[in-house]
């Protein structure tokens, strides 16, 4: 696959990225992966089920993440999701898209004007 | 203030239902999983209190139905490549909810209308789901069925030993198994208390696929064994024991008997059947016992079993029902005294428990299509009003070019949004009005019936709520699309489809009132009705009688004497407390629930069939019928000279039995032999008549009743009854009397209660039920009064100009004033006729909920016609009045 390819995933939503972001560790299942987002942002953001499920569906479907059903310590068997190669690189290319506009902003002191360290 | 887990509970079996607005495919690979997270945000929130609960749990919703929703317009945006109608339409219904947003008086009047009308729709779906659909939770229920004996409707149950008689002539059934539920009782350790118990044959509880919480049902050898061991419900176990108790062995005594629990049940746990011939007051039952330790085990006389089968698979009814006809024969002819000409049939079980509540299940329905069609057609008139003052813009539309498909699609798709949001409203308002729902009305539900907001029933309120939508919104649009262009080029002319929206408001106005008098004839109808009942003489003095019972468990009173001579010592002791005019003591008091049926045989007059009369037997002591207030009519009361060694056993009987009896011939001293347990007793000489007495609740006739002296006939259980100016105030002093005679017999706390209570709760239901008719027919009364309100409103508003000319060219306001309301006052008349019509061929179905009154009552039915007249007279003239009060030049300014 290409870069270019690769961009026609970009922009990521800010769900997305931070389920990205949270399987950025290895395997989760999906309240753990709500829990390392919330730990994350500081509880700034706390995704509701239908919307985290939502973004882990689309997702599984554009095939950035893997699912496999396993049992958990407890209980019936669960859904865990990972990283796929795929969905590392698109990661990845989000965070250089995103590193490029925040050197962008800082080259043109957006932050200092705005009063913000 | 925290809330509890049981709410958190509720908010995830809605989140559970409400997940039908996914895609199946999504829901299938993360319903399971978000309902989990839902869950456990929910439980997290719960410990900071109400407001962070609702606001987490509003907000799980609102996100699921969000996402839901786009979720499906995505998929159907995959499956068509070109925007189609249906994309179209979602644009469309995107469009309407913001303009909606816009206008929140009217979007707000239009949902909170919907919701009221659709959680009331959604609660009586929801009672015919559990008490009608599904009544029977157990697997398997088509294939279960009870058995039972006799022609009436519902058949009656088998004595005990036919249990294995019914097992043996029979290859329909993979298991036949036997209970009955609703045994009152003495538990004597750990501690003295009434306990309600349900004895169960082998196979019963396995029949119907009951699991214990803990332990384990009874072993098949617990069934024979001497052995005695109890299952008990899961309340019952904690309030014994502790709330952190485990099962360990533990040991109770009841009925004079010591036995080990070796299971735990859920509290919730009904038998199917809970009404019994020795209690048809159903309770849940705390105790479980083999069926072996009921007193009746291996009594052929006296049914108290009710036998439930599962049929083989394949097998079907009426091939059980022609076997069981067989074994009836063959029964015949063994035990020809006992079932003799009987016959036994087997019915689903599914109509046996739904059966009796199916007529009130579809008055529910009946009643709140009623209210639903009535906020709808307030709902209409909205629409048609506002639809109206928008036709400028769908003039310029239509010029611009848009179909008139697109049109009425725009115009649609408001409604579409209108009724989601009330369809979501009064699915919550719903699962909020059943959690509240009146513990008597759910009593009423079949006893295993479930009843919760589930996805069956959420996916059947959608469904009404979208043909709310189609009704609301489909006239209005069509009506308004068709003048569109025409509009487009005469600018404020008026078209003809005016006419036909002055016919739809003048056809809304009849509907109404219609449906509302026929909510309102079946209000009326049940408000007579509870007064008729609550005026009803029960036979009895109610006010100053009190009565407090005692049971005699245990070897200390296994003989008679010792029982005589406690009731003796007791109603001595008992008179003379301060207060009391006269103690006396019965074994089963009026009302209670609790009755003793027998057959007897009346000397020299044998029945036309051979078989015995059956009575209702009450044991008393000498001055029960004066402590109580019951007339001795024709002969004389029990006296003390009737004792237990007399030659001369004596009984009195009720009038209802001395008609029977003696076929207007004078029953005095003549003779009759009640038929027992081991057979016929002696011969009892008729002493005396005494008046008919409301025993088994004051809508059912006084059935025939035979008196037998206590000292004659010591039974085993004895509710003591005292008079009193203050029976309120004897609880103490009694306990503590009764204690001072015997510290170890049980008291009977839960059984004390001054005689009014009881007929209190006699007429508990009927006034339940009355009530909520009652609420039903006043906001049917006030949504028509509204829709008539509103019509009037906009039709005189819109007739601004005539009224206007009309009153420069000289009119009274008085006449123009009497024109509108001679107009409205017509369709009124005319809903009348037409509710008249409708709740005359309704009320059938209120019939057997009647008492008293007949359900075609003329004066009913005048008198809500009357009420109803009036409240639309005033409707239409408050708006009417208001425009004939316009100043004439003001109206004749162009619009």
């Amino acid at each position: 696959m290409t870069d270019r390819d690769l961009l026609s995933f970009l922009p990521l939503t800010p769900v997305a990225f931070e389920i990205l972001l949270a399987l950025g560790d290895g395997e989760r299942h999906g309240y753990d992966v709500m829990l390392a987002i919330e730990t994350r942002t500081g509880g700034r953001l706390s995704p509701n089920p239908g919307t985290l499920y939502r973004a882990i569906d689309r997702l599984v479907a554009e095939g950035l993440i893997d699912v496999r059903e396993r049992q958990a310590d407890r209980g019936e068997p669960r859904r865990f999701f990972r990283l796929s190669k795929l969905g590392t690189r698109v990661a990845a290319a989000e965070v250089e898209r995103l590193s490029d506009q925040v050197a962008a902003a800082r080259g043109m002191r957006l932050l200092r004007r705005a009063g913000r360290p | 203030m925290t809330t509890g887990p049981a709410t958190a509970s509720a908010a995830t079996r809605l989140y559970r239902a409400l997940l039908v607005v996914c895609p199946p495919a999504f829901r299938a690979a993360y319903g399971a999983e978000m309902t989990r997270l839902f869950r456990e945000r929910c439980d997290r929130a719960t410990t900071h209190g109400r407001a962070r609960f609702a606001r987490i749990a509003l907000a799980g919703f609102s996100d699921l139905l969000t996402q839901g929703l786009s979720a499906r317009t995505e998929t159907v945006r995959a499956a068509t490549r070109r925007p189609s109608m249906t994309a179209q339409f979602i644009r469309d219904v995107r469009l309407a909810a913001r303009t909606l947003v816009r206008q929140p008086g009217y979007a707000l009047t239009v949902v909170i209308t919907l919701a009221l009308g659709l959680a009331a729709t959604t609660a009586a779906l929801a009672v015919l789901d559990a008490a009608v659909l599904r009544p029977l939770p157990f697997p398997a229920p088509h294939r279960l069925v009870s058995i039972v004996q006799g022609d009436q409707a519902y058949g009656t149950p088998f004595a005990p030993p036919y249990l294995a008689d019914l097992r043996d002539r029979t290859t329909s059934f993979e298991t036949v198994a036997g209970f009955s539920p609703s045994w009152g009782g003495v538990l004597t350790a750990p501690e003295e208390r009434a306990v309600t118990s349900c004895y169960v044959s082998d196979g019963a509880l396995e029949t119907l696929g009951i699991v214990p919480i803990a332990g384990r049902l009874f072993r098949p050898e617990e069934h024979q064994s001497p052995e005695p061991v109890a299952l008990v419900s899961e309340s019952f176990f904690r309030s014994l024991f502790g709330q952190a108790a485990v099962l360990d062995g533990q040991r109770i005594s009841f009925g004079g008997a010591a036995m080990t629990i070796v299971g735990i049940v859920s509290s919730d746990l009904r038998m199917p059947i809970m009404a019994s011939i020795v209690n048809p007051r159903p309770q849940p039952a705390d105790i479980w016992l083999p069926f072996r330790l009921n007193q009746y085990w291996t009594v052929r006389s006296v049914p108290v079993m009710n036998v439930v089968g599962r049929l083989r698979e394949g097998v079907t009814v009426a091939d059980a029902g022609a076997e069981l006809a067989i074994a009836a024969a063959n029964l015949a002819r063994e035990y020809p005294e006992m079932s003799g000409g009987q016959s036994i049939r087997a019915l689903p079980l599914r109509d046996v428990v739904a059966g009796p509540i199916q007529s009130r299940v579809a008055l529910a329905l009946l009643a709140v299509a009623c209210l639903l069609l009535i906020g709808c057609a307030n709902v209409t008139n909205l629409v048609l009003a506002r639809a109206s003052a928008r036709q400028n813009e769908l003039a310029v539309r239509a010029s611009l070019g848009a179909t008139r498909t697109r049109l009425v699609s725009q115009l649609l798709a408001e409604s579409v949004v209108l009724s989601l949001a009330g369809t979501v409203a009064g699915v919550a308002l719903a699962a909020w009005m059943l959690a509240a729902t009146p513990a008597l009305l759910v009593e009423a539900l079949p006893p295993s019936a479930v009843l919760t907001i589930g996805p069956r029933v959420v996916a059947a309120a959608a469904i009404v709520g979208f043909c709310c939508a189609a009704l609301v919104g489909l006239f209005p649009a069509l009506k308004l699309s068709k003048d569109a262009p025409a509009r487009a080029l005469g600018g404020g002319l008026r078209t003809t489809s005016d006419a036909a929206a002055r016919r739809l408001r003048s056809a809304l106005v009849v509907v109404e009132v219609a449906l509302a008098l026929m909510l309102l004839v079946g209000a009326g109808l049940m408000a007579a009705s509870f007064w008729k009942l609550s005026r009803v003489d029960p036979g009895f003095d109610v006010q100053p009688v009190f009565s407090t019972g005692v049971a005699f468990g245990g070897p200390r009173y296994a003989a008679a004497d010792a029982r005589r001579a406690f009731v003796d010592d007791a109603v001595g002791r008992l008179a003379a407390l301060p207060g009391v005019e006269t103690a006396a003591a019965v074994n089963r008091l009026p009302l209670s629930g609790a009755n003793t049926f027998v057959g007897i045989e009346v000397e020299g007059a044998p029945t036309a069939d051979g078989r015995p009369i059956t009575v209702d037997r009450r044991v008393v002591t000498p001055a029960y019928f004066d402590a109580i207030g019951i007339a001795v009519v024709a002969g004389r009361a029990f006296a003390l000279e009737d004792r237990f060694d007399s030659e001369d056993r004596v009984a009195i009987v009720n009038q209802a039995a001395a008609r029977t009896m003696a076929a207007g011939g004078d029953p005095l001293n003549r003779r009759l032999r009640l038929m027992l347990r081991g057979g016929p007793g002696p011969w009892l000489r008729v002493v005396g008549v005494v008046d008919d007495v409301r025993h088994h609740g004051l809508a059912a006739p006084a059935a025939p009743e035979v008196y037998v002296p206590y000292a004659q006939a010591p039974v085993e259980s004895m509710v003591f009854v005292l008079r009193s100016a203050t029976p309120d105030r004897l609880a103490a002093p009694v306990k503590a009397t009764l204690k001072a005679i015997d510290p170890h017999l049980p008291v009977l706390a839960n059984n004390q209660a001054a005689m009014s209570t009881l007929v209190g709760e006699s007429l508990a239901r009927p006034r339940v039920q009355a009530a909520f008719v009652n609420a039903f027919g006043a906001v049917a009364l006030a949504l028509a009064a509204i829709g008539i309100y509103g019509v009037v409103s906009y039709t005189v508003a819109r007739m601004r100009r005539d009224i206007g000319v009309h009153m420069a060219l000289g009119a009274r306001r008085r006449d123009v004033l009497v024109r509108i309301l001679r107009r409205q006052m017509l369709l009124v008349g005319a809903g009348i006729a037409l509710g008249v019509a409708g709740a005359g061929a309704a009320a059938r179905l209120l019939e057997t909920l009647l008492f008293g009154v007949s359900a075609t009552d003329p004066a009913t039915f005048a008198g809500v016609s009357l009420l109803l007249a009036v409240v639309a007279l005033v409707a239409a003239w408050l708006p009417a009045r208001r425009a004939t009060l316009i100043d004439p030049v003001v109206a004749l300014r162009p619009e």
